[in-house]
């Protein structure tokens, strides 16, 4: 073959071959000029800005009954719990409690009742190593309430405080580097929606109360890549240093996440006793003696996220969503 | 451009002058725009990082490439939004007799719903897309909630207008949504003369979802659930609802490239996914599964290749097989193809 080898005999055929092979590749090499009066368009194209995409639907009727004693999570019982720094993982310079409020956030919200129906366990971004970004979209209908409705002549009424019951619907988000990494959660303070059940002391027992018909929606941006998830890491109590296949040669190809949907009731007009513990019921046997909220009912909820192959360049800008 | 030569032509013996005077150290002519040709000493020069750079510069010199500007519009997102500011409004006898109460008719069937005018759109996907689609829209209804149903029930169910989100015919349940009752109903059924303005609802809904090349349509459908006839006893009026403002957009991202990445990512992430031993197709490419659940190209035709080109890509199918492998550049290209 005429292929320049060291040691073999180099002849006219093979220095043209040579410069045949380097001639091809390089007539057909892009310029500036092969692109300055055109542009691209789909027969040059075989790739895409989005890098995957999935959703998760659900119509099933959930009913939401955990009392919570402070829905806006700030500061509630769990906010100033400290980091646990899983074993081998504590910094040379620990901190106590995470500075990021997403994570404290994810620390309250984590014992409200969780809507399984409405998660979406961990799914691939499929970024190929890169920087990406995703773009979340949620929202549910909240369908009604039961057992307790509107006095005899079924007015709407002010009295009893009309929103004295309320509740609450949260996203908790859930992010990977890889299989092999820690899952990492994290709430942004936004990722919380409120709404009002309204009351009457006089209503009847055991009537239904399906109107309420609320629907809340939720929308986020995250900017995702090496440094986002291990700074993220940190505040989840991994330090990214030791070993949790996060460090610069750990696998970033197959990025993951997810997300949980947590949902409570609370009160706070004259009616509200007092905390009955976080784990019980508010509803309590056909009667009003549990005073901390009125059951509501999430049904038709739909969530889903879009990758996009753009990582912002600006540190500032990629890591702002971070707080 | 620039046209490149080969430096020497392959007749006659092999001449060391020829190749000093027409080659890397001694080029007898200069690179050249103008059509002449070049000798590859403007390799040198001619096809450089600087050649690509004007395109994309960063202020740290970070990376370089083609920007947005080079893509024609459109090419990898498009979008459609129409929003409005004017009341629509809707009167339950649009949709039934004077004398009905719908509510009867419990789950209404697909055809007495009726799309809403201004949240309908029927839009065209060039390209297989990813679409996030969405409605949005404030609702404002006079519908009323009776204390004594003429079936003698005792529960409260108010009116409502019932609200689909339809694409291509499909009911998207999940995205399903009601504007309830906001005004009240004496005993004697006399409703109070306003909805309460607590009771109107801002509606947000949208979903991610997948669109072939074509025509698409996606809107809204409304039904009323009337609990009693609005002309009875000449007491009530015509419940209407009426949507103040609102707005209806679809976004598509192209993805024709997802199905091929699916199917790939499937056979490297999710072994449960893996397809049993044979054939199957995706993303219009047939792809073989062998036992061992190795998946190659069988779109490459190998026929082209030269003996050694043929070695070398058997010799890559048995390295880490993967639908994002293009044989055509991580194999070996037929040595003489020019």
């Amino acid at each position: 073959m005429s292929k320049i080898q060291s040691g073999s005999l180099i002849d006219t055929d093979s220095v043209y071959l040579e410069s045949v092979g380097v001639m091809d590749i390089v007539n057909g090499a892009l310029t500036e000029e092969n692109l300055q009066r055109s542009s691209f368009g789909p027969d040059q194209l075989s790739d895409g800005a989005l890098f995957s995409a999935e959703t998760r639907a659900d119509v099933t009727e959930h009913f939401i009954h955990k009392h919570i004693t402070y829905p806006e999570t700030a500061p509630g019982p769990h906010w100033y719990d400290d980091i646990h720094w899983w074993p081998g993982s504590t910094p040379t310079v620990p901190i106590s409690q995470p500075t990021l409020e997403g994570v404290r956030h994810y620390n309250e919200r984590k014992f409200w009742q969780r809507i399984v129906g409405h998660d979406m366990n961990m799914s691939s971004c499929r970024n190929d190593g890169n920087g990406f970004t995703i773009f979340f979209n949620y929202d549910c209908r909240v369908k009604g309430t039961w057992k307790e409705n509107l006095e005899e002549d079924s007015e709407f009424t002010t009295k009893n405080a009309l929103a004295g019951r309320r509740g609450w619907i949260s996203v908790v988000f859930k992010f990977q580097m890889s299989h092999k990494s820690p899952v990492l959660y994290f709430s942004p303070m936004t990722a919380l929606g409120c709404f009002a059940l309204e009351y009457n002391k006089a209503a009847g027992i055991d009537s239904k109360f399906i109107d309420i018909e609320q629907v809340f929606s939720f929308h986020e941006t995250f900017f995702i890549s090496r440094d986002t998830l291990r700074r993220l890491a940190f505040f989840n109590g991994y330090n990214p240093a030791s070993a949790f296949d996060m460090g610069n040669d750990a696998d970033f190809s197959n990025a993951l996440f997810g997300w949980q949907v947590h949902a409570g009731i609370d009160r706070w007009d004259s009616y509200y006793d007092k905390a009955v513990g976080l784990d019980a019921p508010a509803f309590g046997s056909n009667s009003h003696a549990n005073k901390n909220g009125q059951i509501f009912s999430v049904k038709n909820g739909s969530g889903g996220f879009m990758c996009f192959d753009y990582f912002p360049e600006s540190t500032e800008e990629a890591m702002g969503w971070l707080r | 451009m620039t046209t490149f030569n080969t430096s020497i032509d392959n007749e006659g013996t092999l001449n060391a002058n020829a190749i000093y005077g027409g080659s890397i150290y001694h080029p007898r002519s200069i690179p050249s725009t103008g059509g002449e040709f070049a000798t590859l000493e403007s390799l040198n020069g001619n096809i450089s990082y600087e050649n690509f750079v004007p395109f994309r510069k960063t202020v740290q010199g970070s990376r370089d490439g083609l920007e947005a500007s080079s893509f024609r519009a459109g090419m990898f997102a498009r979008g459609y939004y129409y929003g409005f500011d004017f009341p629509d409004r809707f009167h339950a006898s649009q949709y039934i007799k004077s004398d009905s109460e719908s509510v009867s008719l419990g789950s209404a069937s697909a055809r007495l719903f009726h799309t809403h005018p201004s949240l309908a759109v029927r839009f065209f996907c060039p390209w297989p897309a990813t679409c996030y689609l969405g409605i949005q829209g404030f609702f404002s209804g006079d519908l009323t909630r009776f204390k004594n149903l003429p079936s003698g029930s005792e529960h409260l169910y108010g009116e409502q207008w019932v609200c689909r989100v339809i694409s291509d015919g499909t009911h998207l349940i999940p995205l399903d949504f009601v504007v309830p009752s906001t005004r009240s109903g004496k005993k004697g059924g006399e409703a109070t003369k306003t909805g309460n303005e607590h009771r109107y609802r801002w509606v947000n809904r949208s979903q991610v979802y997948h669109f072939d090349k074509g025509f698409h349509t996606f809107h809204v459908d409304m039904w009323p659930r009337i609990h009693r006839a609005y002309n009875d006893d000449g007491d009530k009026t015509d419940p209407k609802i009426q949507n103040r403002c609102g707005g209806i957009w679809v976004l598509a991202i192209r993805d024709d490239r997802d199905e091929e990445e699916t199917v790939a990512d499937q056979v490297n992430n999710d072994s449960a996914a893996i397809p049993g031993p044979g054939e199957f197709a995706k993303g219009g490419r047939r792809y073989q599964v062998s036992v061992d659940n190795i998946v190659t190209d069988r779109n490459f035709d190998t026929a082209g290749l030269t003996e050694e080109g043929l070695e070398k890509y058997n010799q890559s199918s048995n390295r880490t097989p993967s639908l994002n492998d293009n044989p055509a550049i991580n194999v070996i290209l037929p040595e003489d193809n020019q």
